[in-house]
């Protein structure tokens, strides 16, 4: 597939150097522009009705890439990206489920911390945010779930699967720990 | 564990006493680290000077010059900044951290690399510890309250002899720091102290007050 012209990229860059206060839609530009930058211009995005009007959006400001939804029960991560993100998100949620269940507890944090920052890093804010979003918070140890909110602090506005996960982590471990404790572990997180 | 137990020295600690995450202080009380749970063991992990970064086995105490404090944080936000300590050491082993004075800003990126502050040019050893805490979401101190102190503008003075005299520290970084004094200084005790804190960010009162156990238990180890 031929990339396109330098000029094109230049418009987007600038177009995204605004900034904008909607991080779902900016996820989707800087998704957007990655796949332009890459030649491959295909981005796909987790069917959730919340998206479908940025998908809209983004769409016509990126005429030139093709914006395909996928199902929740897929993987959002595009076959064509690269292959550390080429790997299923099922298979490595179900690492963390495994490794949650197991004493080795420095290894699952190390697991969720490359993993996620290899998505952030290169600016892959929608599988990252599918990662939040698929989570089955009850599978999770609270060390996996304090892993999840603490590698994503930084890029929190640009998740927005994350604040609601927040709140059914506070749910669930309601259960085992008071108000008091709660509030400790998830200080400086939300 | 209260506060008032704190701190302890690592002579006076069987390794299964360890917690995931704590400060260690150095005696001469000018340096501390971190010490935190890897996979099997523990390591303790010191910004050592400028460009060197240390990752190293706990060390052996017989002289009780080595005191540590485990911050007041449940377990799970004690391995989740451990976590962070591994991974800035993985990321940065190679080319180190660079040494500056002042501290406002400075954290680390997601990847573990440094981002530093505007007008940062690096870390302390203290500023350090407090970047890592940082990154993982925790804030040790109050920055706003910490005073400009007579006695840290001396500190800081020798310490940028101490850069100038190191052949392997560039001229232009030693001018630059010396540019940045006078700046506030967070001591390692004070650090450390904080770590006791219920109540964190700690406040300078506090810290202060906590910092106090520290050079009391080295002095004590010191006639011992």
């Amino acid at each position: 597939m031929d990339t396109l012209p330098p000029t094109t990229l230049v418009r987007t860059r600038k177009y995204l150097a605004k900034g904008h206060k909607n991080p779902l839609l900016q996820s989707l530009r800087v998704e957007a522009l990655h796949a332009l930058e890459s030649g491959r211009r295909r981005v796909e995005f987790p069917l959730d009705p919340r998206v479908d009007r940025e998908v809209e959006e983004v769409r016509r400001e990126f005429p030139d890439v093709e914006f395909s939804v996928g199902s929740p029960a897929s993987s959002p991560i595009t076959s064509d990206q690269p292959p550390l993100e080429r790997a299923p998100l099922e298979e490595f949620l179900e690492r963390v489920y495994s490794l949650s269940q197991s004493d080795r507890e420095s290894a699952l944090l190390d697991l969720i911390y490359d993993t996620l920052d290899d998505l952030l890093l290169d600016e892959h804010f929608i599988p990252c945010d599918a990662a939040l979003a698929q989570r089955d918070v009850q599978r999770l140890s609270a060390v996996a779930t304090v892993g999840f909110l603490t590698i994503t602090l930084t890029a929190k506005h640009l998740l927005p699967s994350r604040a609601a996960l927040v709140g059914r982590v506070r749910e669930i471990l309601r259960a085992s720990r008071s108000p008091a404790e709660l509030d400790e572990l998830l200080k400086g997180l939300a | 564990m209260t506060p008032a137990a704190w701190p302890r020295t690592l002579r006076d600690t069987a390794s299964g006493e360890l917690p995931a995450l704590a400060v260690l202080v150095l005696h001469p009380l000018d340096h501390c680290g971190v010490l935190y749970k890897a996979e099997d063991r523990h390591a303790v992990h010191p910004l050592a000077w400028h460009k060197r970064l240390s990752m190293d086995n706990v060390p052996s105490d017989r002289t009780g010059k080595y005191a540590w404090v485990a911050p007041s944080l449940p377990r799970e936000r004690m391995l989740a900044v451990a976590a962070i300590c591994r991974r800035v050491w993985r990321r940065n082993q190679q080319r180190g951290i660079p040494y500056g004075l002042r501290y406002d800003a400075t954290t680390f990126h997601r990847t573990g690399e440094i981002r530093l502050g505007r007008d940062e040019l690096g870390l302390t050893c203290a500023t350090f510890v407090l970047a890592l805490f940082r990154q993982g979401g925790v804030e040790l101190l109050r920055l706003e309250e910490w005073p400009a102190r007579p006695d840290d503008l001396d500190r800081q003075r020798e310490l940028v002899a101490r850069l100038r005299s190191d052949l392997t520290v560039p001229r232009e970084h030693c001018d630059a720091i010396e540019r940045e004094i006078p700046t506030l200084r967070y001591r390692p005790t004070e650090v450390a102290g904080a770590c006791s804190s219920a109540d964190l960010p700690c406040s300078f009162a506090e810290a202060s007050r906590a910092a106090a156990p520290i050079v009391r238990t080295f002095e004590a180890s010191l006639q011992a």
